[in-house]
């Protein structure tokens, strides 16, 4: 059942990029898919890969912020 | 109790679909990360909890930030929308058919070597960033 959600929150990470009109959409989608992956490190019961995850999502959410920020000085966004 | 979360996932995430302002998407964002964050705690306890909360909150109050700073138009709904959320409620009534126990809580230890190399990681992930945007 666990791994039922965890696949349910990762489809619908993608079903958000999938969506996206705007980068920033884009990221919310990314974010859910870490969700995801969070989700399922719960359920496998594994504190520490819970941790490594919630830490991946923190790095992706501040390059993928980063490189929206470049993209909208050099007028891309 | 899964079930629960088994319906509210597809609620929120179908709601983030339907949305077509970015700061409430950030903000539903926000509160599907204490939701899974509620799983978390099912299987792991309260430290689990509070990890997936805090960083989930101020990853979506950061996008809040990001998304007002860049506002926009959005332009009318694709049709991908209302296939993606048919998707979704697919998954969740194919999960809902299969059924199995959940344990109490586990009770673990967080290794703290973890903390030194994911403090590494992070100063290296924000050199990156700051090279980035410069």
């Amino acid at each position: 059942m666990a791994v039922y959600i965890a696949l349910l929150i990762m489809a619908g990470g993608l079903a958000v990029i999938a969506t996206a009109k705007s980068l920033v959409r884009a990221i919310i989608g990314a974010e859910v898919m870490t969700l995801g992956a969070i989700y399922a490190s719960a359920a496998a019961r594994d504190i520490n890969m819970l941790a490594v995850a919630a830490s991946a999502g923190v790095f992706e959410t501040v390059l993928l912020v980063a490189t929206l920020f470049k993209m909208a000085r050099r007028g891309y966004v | 109790m899964e079930v629960l979360l088994l319906l509210l996932f597809p609620l929120l995430v179908g709601v983030i679909l339907l949305t077509r302002d970015n700061i409430y998407a950030s903000l539903l964002l926000s509160a599907l990360g204490v939701a899974v964050a509620f799983g978390a705690y099912i299987h792991l306890g309260e430290l689990a909890f509070i990890l997936t909360a805090l960083v989930y909150i101020v990853a979506s109050l950061t996008l809040v930030v990001v998304a007002a700073a860049t506002l926009k138009e959005s332009a009318t709904t694709t049709q991908w929308r209302w296939a993606a959320v048919g998707g979704l409620l697919i998954l969740a009534a194919a999960a809902l058919a299969t059924q199995t126990a959940v344990e109490p809580p586990l009770k673990q230890t967080v290794d703290f070597a973890l903390i030194p190399l994911i403090s590494a990681l992070f100063i290296f992930a924000l050199k990156m960033a700051f090279e980035i945007t410069l």
